[in-house]
């Protein structure tokens, strides 16, 4: 009587037993192959939040946008002659140091871009915290991302922009010296393109463009602390790329991201 | 005073003068001078001979010393900076010495 009650129970929850193995095999290839993150929109994507000691010091954490920053300038004036670290929260940045002219407050001086406060013509003091201080704020922005990108042209993810043809285009002009802040530097003689051999059987080789890259980043960004001499620090993989490690410390994060394979993979097949 | 004796004082003002300088040239900012040659040529540093890149390596670190002189609050993005094109040549360096290495293993 027991025995039958329980096959009919069984029979009966049949599904149950289905639905935990496929519980199980997700957890499992979720541990195996990471778990797919949420998509950010398009105006959210290469934002980076800093909160070093705002929460600390009761202000709402700051927004960094790289859209805006990456469509004036060239990534090594901040990475490289301005110090910030490529991970974020890396730097440390203390409000201090922005009033002493540097990270933000090297062009935020409310000569080269607004500052945190500025006087008005009456005599008053208006201060413009809000708007990287805009964590969980709605703030409406001098530069809105979807007025500031329209006509460029399209991409697949991410921004949704394609960067590298608006600058071909003209349609951005990224600076690369900014007198008082960066080093005065003679031309950049870009090295040639290379090639580099794909693991996957049938993935076309990468042709690596130095032009593309060393014009926006220099050499002293990506060598030695991305890409080093040693067979650890430049034999890589497309998981490493996804962790963030190699390729992944700008794509993925705020250049083109890596699903898009034809974008590097670029060798013909034949 | 003896003859070797005046030799010995003249070096040793001589040697005052040169760190009194040193450091005076510290204090009134002139490291940006040095700082801005050595961070300068790595643009170029792809090019440079070998002795070059060790030359300004050493220069990088003779350069660093003195900067833990400086305000700490101005000198750690110097620093970081400096630090960046110390690296990249000894990485052009290294990079050179694997290639050669490399070309030299028999198949």
């Amino acid at each position: 009587m027991m025995k039958r009650e329980w096959r009919c129970m069984v029979r009966g929850q049949w599904w149950l037993l289905l639905l935990a193995v496929l519980l199980y095999g997700t957890v499992v290839s979720a541990e195996t192959f990471g778990v797919k993150k949420t998509t950010p929109k398009p105006d959210q994507y290469g934002n980076v939040v800093i909160n070093n000691l705002s929460e600390q010091n009761h202000i709402a954490p700051v927004v960094f946008n790289h859209w805006l920053h990456r469509a004036l300038y060239t990534c090594r004036i901040c990475h490289v002659d301005l110090g910030f670290a490529m991970q974020a929260g890396g730097t440390g940045i203390k409000e201090a140091d922005n009033v002493n002219g540097l990270y933000c407050g090297a062009c935020h001086d409310n000569k080269l871009a607004f500052g945190p406060e500025k006087k008005t013509t009456f005599g008053n003091t208006e201060k413009f915290c809000d708007r990287c201080h805009s964590q969980g704020k709605k703030v409406t922005f001098v530069k809105d991302f979807y007025v500031f990108t329209k006509g460029f042209p399209p991409a697949r993810f991410g921004n949704k922009v394609d960067w590298l043809q608006a600058e071909t285009k003209g349609l951005i002009k990224l600076t690369d010296q900014l007198p008082g802040i960066t080093i005065p530097r003679k031309a950049l003689k870009i090295p040639l393109d290379s090639e580099i051999k794909g693991k996957e059987a049938g993935m076309p080789d990468i042709i690596f463009s130095h032009q593309k890259h060393a014009v926006w980043n220099g050499c002293e960004l990506c060598h030695p602390d991305i890409f080093g001499v040693t067979k650890k620090s430049s034999v890589y993989s497309m998981q490493e790329i996804f962790e963030g490690k190699f390729c992944g410390a700008c794509h993925g994060k705020v250049a083109f991201v890596n699903l898009d394979c034809q974008l590097c993979h670029t060798k013909a097949v034949f | 005073m003896s003859r070797r004796w005046k030799k010995l004082a003249v070096m040793v003002l001589l040697a005052t003068w040169g760190t009194m300088t040193a450091a005076v040239a510290m204090a009134t900012g002139e490291w940006k001078v040095e700082f801005e040659r050595i961070c300068g040529q790595s643009n170029m540093a792809a090019d440079l001979p070998a002795e070059q890149l060790e030359r300004l390596i050493k220069d990088s670190d003779t350069l660093l010393l003195q900067l833990e002189k400086i305000k700490p609050e101005e000198a750690k993005v110097v620093i970081f900076r400096l630090k960046k094109s110390r690296n990249f040549f000894q990485y052009l360096l290294q990079s050179r010495a694997a290639g050669a290495k490399e070309n030299q293993t028999p198949n």
